[in-house]
């Protein structure tokens, strides 16, 4: 597993593990978190996905300590098995799931009424300074709760997808073109100004259409092999894609 | 980084949270496909496809006279021409300019237009020529005076009669399309069109399938798949009315996707909306026929086999409501079918009498009761095999029926623990609502209606429900009485140790061939006939059935096995001897006769082979304080329950024939 640090703009660096090779159906299929692979499955899902986590306990009125608190515990549960009573009933989304039991957790830690550090280390490691930079620029009014998850969601989503995309690029020793060619990854395609790109980096037209078209290709097969393994089935895929546009708008 | 940099697709500002510049809105679109489409709203700044001036498609087609721009779609734009040759005013359509770059796509396009071209229906707008001019496709089409379907569903939505007026035509294109192999994949509301006389027309037919492709795939011109106009992954039409088969496979659609569609813009004129995720029925939002609910669902099923076939079974479903409403000032008024209901009650019915026979003229054994549950289990396995609709209704209402009996006469005669009864009741009502709630609710809905309306339903639900309350009251009193007593004695074989003296076991082990000789032992005419004599019932017998004839002893013992039965405990050494009578005192005499003849009897004649039996007798029996048989709560349970459903099915029955009697045409 390979991990890629990289600056974002001047202000955060966010680490990202680029190979999340695990399956949420694979969690599921096997039933109880307890057993190594399942340890090892949902660590890394885990480890990729907890920001939105973050954000939302921290949108649900908590201070960074005690969310930082919560957000550990809650993993901590979660690695012990305590939580995933219901996760075959939740089945199809990785997301939902995690939302749902982030939900009843903070309900009984509020029944509690108490947010103590719990002992045994942590378990996933989390960034928490950068976690708050990213949280501060978030937009303040307009979101619930959940759709601030659910749109923290989308964009590490993104963001893993598109990293992956590069690496790929990188292994195949095209990064110069990647550096050139990214921005035709958004908009139209009949936007794009190919033969202003095609004088700039040298190459003919033709041959460049075909890259570009690759590059769209390949980046929308991986969004998509991203999502597959944060759902139970590749039916649920397009479905899963859909409510994370919509969270975005 | 400037942290205020607008997209320039989108427009939304781009910030911090960028991937790597990039605005994450436009990157989600990309990576669904969906941005890929011509969208006028999306691209504030930007539009992928500027359509000509009427000054360049006058340089372009000298043939026609451009008179003016009618607007633009994602499929291109269309202005209002004159042909000049024929005198004739026509709707000229232009293709976007970057969808010619690919060499193979004028025969693509010749293809698809001449199959087009093909359909020529008064529902679908007719292409007259297309053709390719100075890198410009364009189709040459009927001009179609009057607005599309958006532009009327712009005030909100359609009156369910305009509805109704509106999807048969549809159907008929769609249904002359589909027979053509020809599937239309963007019915939306755009695409419908209404001229002033009303009439519909449908457009663009087959321009999805033409077009959408060609925004990812045209452009580097290395395509190769002629055969097949779709790619997989390419999201076509317009997301909120595509069948779902056609967002995920959209090489694999058939004409059922346009009865999704239908359905979608169907809903959506009703109620004003796109059908939402928790699917709601229009029936909940507007005040429409609750049967159109049933048409818009089963045109909305997510997977195609279990929609609606084809188009003409659509408008055939809807021109059978539209034809059969009632006139009524609240326009909810529904016509009541009594088919369904009646077929249920009926089996309903059969099923109960089927046990209220078998209680009441059967000894309450087994063997009743194995008839009833093999009655039950049959009418279940043939219910999930059933295919007709009716044939299942009514096979519902015998599995319905049973369960409930088996929980009521379960928790009365005490065969099931009340807890179980209650389980199966409980279990059978909740799933008979949760399947036919549907059914239940339109059929309630119209037995409110109908008890408003029509004067029939109640006196004739009165008088049936006397009539069979009344009878099973009746029937209840009339039949005789039998009284049941129990005694209980224990056998076990005495263990003799090597002393030779008789020891007895104590609980726990207990020998089951044992009992089972001893029963055989019990039944035999050695100890019955022994009771029969000592208690006289010869004579007694004789004059209670037998006109005081004295009956032979071998008749009276068969009399005796008749009202006895006898039953081993689990796990114990007990047996117990229980008899029926119409007497309690003579029942309990009868138990106790028989316990103590069969004692005596074991006592002097040990059991040949080893150890002798011990005969105890530990409950004497008693004389019975309620009667066994019949069962007068449950009767007249059963008669009540059975006055009501039939009341209900006549009552309903009635009013049936009566609103049918005042059928109408539709008024508003």
């Amino acid at each position: 597993m390979t991990e890629v640090e990289t600056t974002d703009s001047d202000s955060h660096k966010i680490r990202r593990s680029v190979f999340a090779t695990t399956h949420w159906s694979v969690v599921l299929a096997i039933g109880d978190a307890k057993t190594t692979c399942a340890q090892a499955a949902l660590s890394r899902l885990c480890q990729s996905y907890w920001y939105p986590l973050y954000a939302y306990v921290r949108r649900r009125g908590y201070i960074p300590q005690d969310a930082e608190d919560l957000t550990q515990e809650f993993f901590a549960r979660l690695f012990r098995n305590e939580t995933l009573s219901g996760f075959s009933r939740e089945g199809g989304r990785f997301r939902s799931f995690l939302l749902k039991s982030m939900s009843h957790f903070l309900t009984d830690e509020w029944r509690r009424a108490r947010v103590q550090k719990r002992g045994g280390g942590q378990i996933i490691s989390l960034d928490v300074a950068s976690a708050e930079c990213r949280y501060g620029i978030e937009p303040v009014d307009t979101h619930t709760p959940e759709t601030l998850y659910d749109r923290a969601w989308a964009l590490v989503l993104l963001d893993t997808v598109f990293h992956r995309l590069r690496n790929e690029y990188a292994r195949a020793g095209k990064v110069a073109l990647f550096e050139e060619i990214k921005f035709c990854l958004t908009g139209q395609r009949n936007a794009i100004p190919y033969a202003e790109l095609a004088s700039r980096i040298n190459q003919p037209e033709n041959t460049l259409k075909t890259q570009v078209h690759r590059l769209r290709q390949r980046y929308r097969e991986l969004l998509r092999e991203e999502v597959a393994q944060l759902v139970a089935s590749p039916t649920e895929v397009e479905e899963e894609l859909r409510s994370l546009f919509r969270a975005m708008s | 980084m400037d942290s205020k940099k607008t997209c320039q697709h989108c427009g939304k500002i781009v910030g911090p949270e960028a991937i790597e510049g990039l605005c994450p809105d436009c990157l989600m679109k990309v990576g669904l496909g969906i941005g890929t489409e011509v969208s006028v709203a999306a691209s504030p700044g930007k539009r992928a496809f500027a359509p000509p001036t009427l000054a360049e498609l006058a340089n372009k087609f000298p043939q026609f006279e451009i008179l003016a721009f009618i607007g633009q779609g994602g499929m291109g734009a269309v202005y209002k021409v004159r042909q000049r040759q024929l005198d004739r005013v026509v709707a000229l359509k232009i293709l976007p300019p970057g969808i010619g770059e690919d060499p193979a796509f004028a025969d693509r396009f010749a293809r698809e237009a001449r199959a087009m071209a093909k359909l020529n229906h008064p529902g679908i707008v007719t292409i007259y020529d297309f053709g390719q001019a100075d890198g410009l496709y364009y189709f040459i089409m009927e001009l179609v005076d009057g607005v599309n379907l958006r532009l009327l569903m712009q005030n909100g939505r359609v009156s369910p009669r305009e509805a109704l007026a509106i999807v048969p035509q549809i159907c008929d294109a769609l249904q002359y399309a589909h027979d053509k192999g020809i599937v239309h994949r963007d019915i939306k509301p755009e695409n419908i069109l209404l001229d002033r006389q009303g009439r519909v027309k449908v457009a663009d037919f087959g321009l999805a399938k033409l077009v959408g492709r060609m925004n990812e795939a045209g452009i580097d011109g290395v395509t190769t798949d002629t055969s097949d106009l779709t790619k997989a992954g390419k999201v076509m039409g317009t997301p909120n009315y595509m069948a779902p088969e056609q967002m995920e496979h959209p090489g694999k659609v058939d004409h059922r996707a346009d009865i999704y569609s239908l359905g979608v813009v169907f809903y959506q004129m009703l109620t004003g909306e796109l059908p939402p995720k928790p699917w709601q029925p229009p029936s909940r939002k507007v005040q429409i026929d609750v049967r159109l609910d049933e048409v818009v669902l089963q045109a909305l099923e997510k997977e195609p086999e279990r929609r609606y076939q084809q188009a003409g079974e659509v408008k055939t479903a809807i021109e059978s409501i539209a034809a059969e409403r009632p006139a009524a000032g609240s326009g909810n008024a529904e016509h009541f079918q009594p088919r369904w209901w009646s077929v249920f009650v009926a089996g309903f019915l059969t099923v109960l009498l089927l046990e209220f026979g078998a209680l009441a003229l059967m000894k309450p054994e087994p063997s009743g009761r194995l008839l009833a549950l093999l009655a039950g289990g049959v009418a279940l396995i043939i219910f999930l095999l059933a295919r007709k609709r009716l044939l299942k209704v009514f096979l519902a209402g015998l599995v319905v029926a049973f369960f409930l009996w088996l929980g009521v006469a379960g928790a009365t005669t005490g065969a099931l623990p009340p807890g179980a009864a209650a389980l199966v009741i409980a279990v059978t009502l909740v799933a008979t609502f949760v399947f036919a709630r549907k059914k239940l609710r339109s059929s309630l809905g119209s037995i409110h209606q109908n008890l408003a309306f029509s004067h029939g339903f109640l006196p004739c639900f009165v008088i049936v429900f006397l009539v069979v309350f009344g009878s099973s009251w009746l029937i209840t009193f009339i039949l005789p009485e039998s009284f049941s007593s129990t005694a209980r004695i224990k056998v076990e074989r005495d263990q003799t140790n090597i002393r030779g003296m008789a020891e007895q076991s104590f609980g726990g082990s207990y020998d089951p061939y044992l009992i089972q000789t001893e029963f055989e032992v019990i039944h035999s005419e050695v100890i019955l006939g022994q009771v029969a004599q000592d208690l006289d019932l010869n004579k007694e017998w004789g004059k209670k059935f037998a006109n005081a004839e004295i009956l032979k002893t071998t008749e009276t013992i068969s009399l005796i096995k008749n009202r006895m039965e006898l039953r081993p405990v689990r796990n114990t050494s007990l047996i117990e001897i229980r008899v029926y009578s119409d007497r309690p005192q003579e029942a309990a005499l009868i138990a106790n006769k028989i316990a103590r003849v069969y004692q005596l009897y074991r006592n002097e004649q040990p059991v040949p082979g080893s150890s002798s039996v011990h005969v105890e007798i530990t409950d004497r029996a008693i004389p019975g304080l309620r009667a066994v048989r019949p069962n007068k709560p449950l009767n007249l349970a059963i008669g009540a329950l059975a006055g009501l459903l039939l009341g209900t099915a006549g009552g309903a029955v009635v009013s049936g024939y009566e609103s049918r009697k005042k059928r109408n045409l539709i008024k508003d």
